[in-house]
C-alpha cells in the first residue's frame, strides 16, 4: 500500500542525510519496514529490534487519556504471544511460521479496533 | 527440639538484594536511611516531610496490618501516665498548623528523650543490629521508642520495609499503567536518585554495566506484549536476578 504523507524535516535530520548522501525517503522507508511486532517478537535479527523498540516507547510515552482501545490490546496481545510460543515450539524453522501466525492475529486486532471504532456509527442506525 | 527464633538478625530478602545492586546502593546505607528517617513525630502528623512521611508511614502500615494498638506497649506500662502525656504532647505538636516540620520534629526530640530513658525495654536490647562482622545500624531513639510502642522487634519493621522493595514489581505496574500506592518504593527510589545519601558521586561504569542499562531500557519496552501483572514481573525478576548473579560470579 502507498500513502502520501507531509512531514516537517528538521535542519539536523537533513543535514546528516545530505552528509551521508541518504535519501530522506529511502531511510524512512528502511525505518518502518522495521517496525514489526512479528518479527522483533520471534527476535530473529538483532539488527531488526531497533525500530520496533522505537515504537514501543512511543507507545509508552504517548499520552494515556489517547483512544487506545485497552482491553482489545490486552485481549490480542495475550493471544499474539500465545499464538507466537505455541509456533516457536512446534516448528524448527526460524521463527517464520510463528510470524505469519502472528501477523495473521494482528490482523484480527486491527479489524477489531477498526470495529470498534465505528461502532458510534452503526450502533444509531 | 525447641527452635529459637533470633529476633536479633535480619534477613535481607533476595529483591531487595537485586534492587540495591541494580542501582550499586550499599545495603546498610540504605537501611540506616529508613532508620533514621521514621519517628513518632511523622506517624502521628497529617502533613508530608520528604522522606520521613514514607518511612514513618511505612511502620505505622505494618503495625495497622498487624492490629498492634499503641496501648499495649509492654515497655511502657510501668509508667503509663508519663508515657501517655508525651505522646499526647507529641500529638499536640504534629496537630499544630504553625511552625514548620523541621522545628517540630525537634521540639518532639525532648519527649523522645524522655520516653527512651524511662522505658523498659524488651523488644530491643541494643541501640545497634550486626549485619554481619563489618556492617552494623545504628538506631535513633525515634526508632528505638517506635519498637518499643508497637512491641515489634527492629527487624520487623526493617524486613517489613525490605520487603516492600522490588524493581521488577515496580517497572510492571508502571509498565501496564496500574496504580502504583507502594509509597515505601517510592521512597526507595528517592534515595536512589540521592536522597539522604552521603556520596551521590556515581563511579564509572564498567562495559558489562553499560550493556546491562541498555538491557534494561530494552525489557521494560520488551515486555509491552505480556499484559499480565503476574508474569510481567516474573519476567523481570528473572531479568534482574540474572543480572544480580552475573554481579556476584564476577566480584
Amino acid at each position: 500500500m502507498e500513502i502520501t504523507i507531509n512531514v516537517q524535516v528538521p535542519e539536523d535530520f537533513m543535514s546528516l542525510c545530505t552528509i551521508y548522501n541518504i535519501q530522506p525517503q529511502q531511510f524512512i522507508q528502511s525505518f518502518i519496514n522495521k517496525v514489526s511486532f512479528p518479527s522483533y517478537y520471534t527476535g530473529t535479527s538483532k539488527q531488526m529490534k531497533w525500530a520496533t523498540l522505537f515504537f514501543l516507547q512511543y507507545v509508552e510515552l504517548k499520552d494515556q487519556d489517547s483512544d487506545t482501545e485497552f482491553d482489545l490490546e490486552d485481549h490480542y496481545l495475550q493471544c499474539f504471544t500465545d499464538t507466537l510460543a505455541k509456533n516457536m515450539s512446534k516448528n524448527n524453522d526460524n521463527g517464520s511460521k510463528a510470524r505469519e501466525a502472528g501477523r495473521e492475529v494482528i490482523r484480527e486486532w486491527q479489524k477489531a479496533v477498526l470495529a470498534d471504532r465505528a461502532k458510534y456509527i452503526t450502533d444509531q442506525l | 527440639m525447641k527452635t529459637e527464633i533470633n529476633y536479633h538478625k535480619l534477613t535481607i530478602p533476595l529483591e531487595f538484594r537485586v534492587a540495591c545492586a541494580v542501582y550499586r546502593l550499599n545495603e546498610q546505607e540504605l537501611l540506616q536511611i529508613f532508620i533514621n528517617h521514621a519517628t513518632v513525630y511523622d506517624s502521628l502528623a497529617d502533613q508530608y516531610s520528604e522522606g520521613y512521611s514514607e518511612a514513618s508511614k511505612t511502620i505505622g502500615l505494618y503495625v495497622a496490618d498487624k492490629r498492634r494498638t499503641a496501648n499495649g506497649g509492654h515497655a511502657f506500662s510501668h509508667c503509663l501516665d508519663n508515657a501517655a502525656n508525651c505522646f499526647r504532647w507529641i500529638n499536640e505538636l504534629a496537630e499544630k498548623v504553625l511552625s514548620s516540620s523541621v522545628a517540630k520534629r525537634k521540639n518532639s526530640l525532648l519527649y523522645i528523650d524522655e520516653l527512651y530513658n524511662n522505658m523498659q525495654r524488651s523488644y530491643t536490647n541494643s541501640d545497634m543490629l550486626y549485619l554481619d562482622e563489618n556492617r552494623s545500624l545504628n538506631f535513633t531513639k525515634d526508632f528505638t521508642v517506635l519498637c518499643e510502642l508497637h512491641n515489634c522487634y527492629p527487624a520487623d519493621y526493617l524486613e517489613n520495609f525490605m520487603s516492600k522493595i522490588s524493581i521488577a514489581e515496580m517497572q510492571a505496574r508502571t509498565g501496564l499503567k496500574i496504580p502504583n500506592d507502594n509509597f515505601t518504593m517510592a521512597f526507595f527510589m528517592k534515595i536512589v536518585l540521592g536522597f539522604g545519601r552521603q556520596n551521590t558521586v556515581v563511579p564509572a561504569f564498567t562495559d558489562k554495566e553499560v550493556d546491562f542499562i541498555c538491557e534494561m531500557d530494552e525489557i521494560r519496552l520488551r515486555v509491552h506484549n505480556v499484559r499480565s501483572l503476574q508474569q510481567r514481573i516474573t519476567i523481570l525478576k528473572e531479568f534482574y536476578h540474572k543480572h544480580y548473579q552475573d554481579i556476584n560470579n564476577h566480584n
